[in-house]
């Protein structure tokens, strides 16, 4: 009986562990939709990049990370996380295309990504 | 012996009942879509905070539901800098470009009639109207549309008196958006099926299709 608790309290507590990783991304995206500002930013790449590390990163949110990561130009790091993003979640190829054509310069297209910087 | 029988017969009345009408997801589940764009939300209300508290809060919801949702605040960057939507009027045109710039097999738009403050003594509730519509980008067809309309309950402070009165006040005056435009998308998003990348989604389609076999048999 003891060992059933402690069984079911683990998976309450990773329960609530992804619970508290979508609660955060609602509360840094909400503060930085209203005030925009690097402070904002660097909050909300926190976030990000805790969850990114997860294995279950849900859909979306590496491409997010690498976005942002851009904007304080760590750019060498976003392409990587953008490609990382791609292999993930090849359904979002084009919008990930689309978002590096925007914020990379002189993104190359994925389809002819230069093979060294897939396999670094 | 006579409370058994009344037993019995309540329940046969109740099976006898004309089966509610199973929504119609049959567009919904002939498409599949998988991925999703949440536009901007269309705002009818006098809020400035609202429409961001549920642009914020609608990725959670649908990503657990099992959509590959486009992350909100970056396609919104994208499609103004791209001049292509203002968050009003969808039309075909736009619709084609979500597919074709974004790769979205489906948008989502939310529009928000109304969010109005309910004060009561020691609490404060919000509520809120909003209409959910999922379209699909290659066909145009409407999949799947909700109006909802909830009250939404603030978290008065604690247990003492004093702290419950200053929780209202500051729950009105700003402060739990968030968690309330969370409880409302939570609330809407129910009567979605389970996305395509959910374990469930193939039991809910079967499910769906025996239910609609069974109606038209």
């Amino acid at each position: 009986m003891i060992r059933r608790f402690s069984q079911f309290s683990l998976v309450a507590l990773c329960c609530s562990c992804v619970d508290m990783r979508y609660t955060r991304y609602d509360e840094s995206q909400y503060a930085l939709a209203m005030t925009p500002a690097e402070e904002q930013v660097g909050e909300h790449l926190e976030v990000l990049e805790a969850w990114s590390d997860d294995e279950d990163v849900p859909p979306g949110i590496l491409a997010e990370y690498a976005y942002y990561l851009t904007s304080v130009g760590r750019t060498a790091e976003a392409r990587q996380v953008f490609l990382a993003s791609v292999e993930r979640n090849p359904e979002q190829a084009t919008f990930v295309q689309a978002l590096m054509n925007w914020v990379l310069p002189a993104a190359e297209a994925l389809e002819g990504t230069d093979s060294q910087e897939v396999s670094q | 012996m006579r409370t058994l029988l009344l037993m019995l017969v309540a329940v046969l009345a109740g099976a006898c009942q004309t089966a509610r009408p199973v929504a119609d997801y049959e567009r919904f589940y002939d498409r599949q879509p998988g991925t999703v764009l949440v536009l901007p939300v269309i705002n009818e209300t006098t809020s400035a905070e609202a429409p961001a508290a549920f642009s914020s809060t609608i990725a959670s919801p649908l990503l657990r539901r099992g959509y590959s949702v486009l992350p909100v605040l970056p396609s919104a960057d994208l499609l103004r800098a791209e001049g292509i939507y203002d968050g009003e009027q969808i039309s075909n045109e736009s619709l084609d470009a979500f597919r074709d710039l974004l790769g979205a097999e489906a948008v989502l738009q939310v529009v928000l009639h109304s969010w109005d403050t309910v004060y009561m003594v020691l609490s404060s509730a919000v509520q809120v109207d909003m209409t959910y519509t999922l379209f699909d980008t290659e066909t145009k067809e409407v999949l799947w549309t909700d109006r909802e309309t909830h009250t939404i309950q603030s978290n008065s402070g604690g247990g003492s008196l004093l702290a419950a009165a200053i929780s209202a006040a500051m729950t009105a005056a700003a402060v739990q958006y968030v968690d309330m435009a969370r409880q409302a998308n939570e609330m809407a998003l129910r009567s979605l099926p389970a996305g395509p990348y959910s374990p469930k989604f193939a039991a809910e389609r079967t499910r769906y299709l025996q239910l609609q076999s069974r109606r038209d048999s």
